[in-house]
């Protein structure tokens, strides 16, 4: 019987792994976490998690898979160290916002620049970040990361993002939008102190420095489409979700390796089906060459 | 901080690559020895940012004390880190003549290397890419280094420092030299916010403020210069491609941009070399990291920058005169260890070894201790073991908190709690790489948090990033 490691238990993970396992396939999943369900809601994650072990599937939990060398992966967890050997790798392990560095953001590596998944993190265990953050993005995730740092006792709270994207929902009315802005460069000594905003199309000509800068960019009628500095003490990165990806020889396309994780914003269970029954669809026809009829050949 | 038994034998003034190493080797000795260093951590200043080669010292001006130190110490690495834990590769380097000009340089070089003892070939352009595939294959040439290495310079630091607090030197951080009283033409008494300390010998390895130092201990006026360079650092899916340094061919001024595998399998771009007017300046810009990209690929094409997963700059402490390493012509109980630009990390064993003589030479006569221990009980990261099952022998070792950087609760908790402690979320990711990996923190920058604040104390949002000021947060959130 051919076997398939799932990394990840999120919607995706689950998804696929109750698939897979009604597809008469050895099934295992290996979650970091010692219970299954990623971000998802618990109710959500149980139910899904049932029903993939109805299917058939194991679950290893407590569980990093460390590395994958093409004919199983390296686990290191709760029982200690192991070897799963599998036909299939399915990459579930979710997503992450952009870095500072995937993002362009220069200037100073001072403290206050965090990332939004692990700010959000911080602010349920009682650290408020800014009492003025900046937070670069515009989807549900970054507007949450919003409505948290207000909750939480932030005294003015900012969002930016690049032209092109538009706010995906209800942002609260007492944030400060700069649309069509990136966030350059950061300065500060010890914490962050100043962020410069700069519009896109600036950024063609490659500037990322604060030098011909406006000193206060609140009068919009002052800062006429240039860059501009802000007074911020923290910025919580939120924009520009990407995959997660830290089993190392399944961090790009190979052979064996299927990767199911959230691309963008729409963090929603339909997605999240639709995409594991898509994952599903290249799995079998890798591992059951002839008996599933797929169109087009792409590992994604 | 309690002042501590005040009389010290020697007082080393620095908590780098230098100063640490001077400290381990001085910690054989039953002297009473102690360190202070303005930072709050060891390693805080150009021996954290710099390019991590152990260098061979082919290309140091031949018969320079520059060159005979770093020759000395390179040899010595497999040794010296494997007793210490750190990370150290012998990778070698290939230079690279991009054009038929640097290509006439060649023969010069080959004779400097081999005057200082360091086997070197000069290599055709086909032999290039043959030693080197992932080198341009339109070189004019280039010359082989096998002897070169890649180091984790901060580990290396931190090793020497673990050692010689293990071996009973005292290391004061956030302890900034405030001032010096001398008798005659020595220095009798040194000042610090916390402490007054009356050190018999006291060495100058303040690396950025040996200047300053120098000049509060009333010995030579000399000048010490920022020279900013900065770094791109690149995933190990992209490291993997890289397997031996790619250098231009060095000129006096500098070795230029390299492309550098780092002992821990990711890949170093840079360095830029700009001199400031101040010494705190580590920004980036756009501009430069854009240009230190283009040079970069004109040694190796198709270096892809969607791999960079961290930008930064250090600062090296550049001077008219390198190596200033001799005995204080005004004050004799001083010891100079200045103007070490570029070469701290691999004339350190070396460097160490010279200081001693001068101590000796000034006066030091302690004898070696019963009791000295020649390495470290080091826990071996779960990313470095080669027997898994061991490093995975405990509940905390299989306990994985950085995925990215697959570094488990043991090795964070040996950060905590090590002769020299972290004492801040970055001094946890300089002993550890946790948040350094390519999520940068998004996944386990709060759980590190909250290990931290609980070896550390005090409230969450306090904890310090690194120095005082740089918290986490600014304030208790309300309850969400």
């Amino acid at each position: 019987m051919s076997s398939v490691v799932i990394a990840g238990s999120g919607q995706r993970g689950l998804a696929c792994a109750a698939k897979l396992a009604a597809a008469g396939l050895d099934v295992t999943v290996v979650e970091r976490l010692p219970h299954p369900g990623g971000q998802e809601p618990e109710r959500e994650a149980g139910r899904l998690a049932r029903d993939a072990r109805r299917a058939g599937a194991r679950f290893v939990l407590g569980t990093l898979a460390v590395q994958y060398d093409g004919a199983g992966i390296d686990v290191l967890g709760v029982d200690g160290t192991g070897f799963l050997p599998c036909d299939a790798l399915i990459v579930a392990t979710g997503s992450r916002p952009a870095t500072r560095a995937e993002l362009g953001i220069t200037g100073d590596r001072c403290a206050g620049v965090v990332p939004g998944s692990a700010a959000l993190h911080l602010t349920q265990a009682g650290v408020l970040l800014g009492h003025r953050p900046l937070i670069a993005g515009s989807g549900a995730f970054a507007i949450h990361c919003a409505q948290m740092q207000l909750a939480a006792g932030a005294a003015e709270v900012t969002m930016t993002f690049p032209a092109g994207m538009t706010v995906a929902g209800e942002v609260p009315a007492e944030v400060r939008l700069f649309a069509g802005y990136r966030v350059a460069s950061v300065h500060g000594s010890a914490r962050v102190e100043v962020a410069v905003l700069r519009p896109e199309v600036e950024h063609s000509q490659g500037h990322g420095n604060a030098g011909d800068v406006l000193e206060d960019g609140r009068d919009e009628a002052q800062r006429g489409g240039g860059p501009f500095r802000i007074t911020v003490d923290a910025l919580i990165l939120a924009a520009d979700m990407r995959p997660m990806r830290n089993i190392e020889g399944a961090i790009s396309e190979r052979g064996g390796v299927f990767f199911c994780q959230p691309c963008g914003e729409d963090r929603s269970e339909q997605a999240a089906l639709a995409a594991a029954t898509e994952t599903c669809r290249h799995v079998l026809a890798a591992l059951r060459p002839g008996r599933v009829s797929i169109r087009g050949a792409s590992t994604r | 901080m309690s002042n501590p038994d005040s009389d010290l034998d020697v007082l080393i003034i620095g908590a780098g690559v230098v100063g640490s190493a001077i400290a381990c080797r001085l910690s054989e000795f039953d002297a009473k020895v102690a360190v202070i260093d303005r930072r709050h951590d060891i390693a805080e200043e150009a021996s954290k940012s710099n390019s991590g080669i152990a260098a061979s010292g082919w290309t140091l001006p031949a018969g320079s004390l520059e060159a005979q130190l770093v020759c000395a110490s390179s040899p010595r690495w497999e040794d010296v880190c494997r007793r210490l834990g750190v990370p150290f590769r012998r990778c070698g380097t290939v230079a690279i003549a991009r054009t038929a000009e640097d290509a006439e340089q060649i023969p010069q070089l080959v004779r400097n290397a081999e005057a200082n003892g360091v086997k070197v070939r000069a290599l055709t352009p086909g032999e290039v890419v043959a030693v080197a595939p992932h080198a341009t294959p339109d070189s004019a040439g280039g010359v082989e280094v096998p002897a070169e290495g890649v180091i984790d310079s901060i580990r290396l630091t931190i090793g020497y420092g673990e050692l010689a607090a293990a071996n009973g030197v005292h290391f004061y951080f956030a302890e900034p030299l405030l001032g010096a009283t001398t008798a005659g033409d020595e220095v009798v008494e040194v000042r610090t916010p916390g402490m007054v300390l009356r050190p018999r010998f006291v060495v100058n390895a303040a690396g950025l403020g040996a200047d300053t130092v120098s000049r509060a201990l009333g010995c030579e006026d000399f000048e010490i210069i920022a020279r900013r360079g900065e770094w791109l650092l690149l995933d190990r899916e992209f490291g993997r491609r890289v397997p031996r340094i790619l250098t231009m061919m060095p000129t006096e001024r500098t070795h230029g941009i390299m492309v550098i595998p780092t002992a821990h399998g990711t890949c170093l771009l840079g360095p830029t070399a700009e001199d400031l007017d101040n010494k705190h300046d580590r920004s980036t810009s756009a501009d430069v990291l854009a240009g230190v990209l283009r040079e970069c690929r004109t040694l190796m094409p198709g270096i892809d920058e969607r791999y960079v997963i961290k930008s930064f700059s250090g600062l090296r402490p550049h001077s008219e005169r390198t190596y200033r390493i001799e005995r204080s012509a005004l004050k004799p109980n001083v010891i100079q260890a200045a103007g070490i630009r570029s070469t701290g990390v691999s004339g350190s064993l070396g460097i160490a070894d010279h200081v001693l003589e001068l101590l000796h030479q000034a006066g030091l006569d302690r004898p070696p201790k019963a009791s000295f221990a020649s390495g470290l009980d080091a826990l071996l990261p779960f990313s470095e073991a080669l027997d898994c099952r061991l490093a995975a022998a405990t509940a905390l070792g299989r306990t994985v908190v950085c995925a990215c950087e697959k570094v488990t609760a043991a090795e964070i908790h040996r950060s905590l709690t090590s002769p020299l402690p972290a004492r801040s979320i970055s001094g946890i990711a300089k002993r550890t790489h946790a948040t350094w990996g390519r999520c940068q923190g998004s996944a386990c920058l709060s759980g590190v948090s909250f290990i931290a604040s609980l070896y550390l104390g005090g409230q969450a949002w306090e904890l310090p990033f690194g120095e005082p000021g740089s918290t986490l947060g600014v304030a208790r959130a309300r309850n969400v």
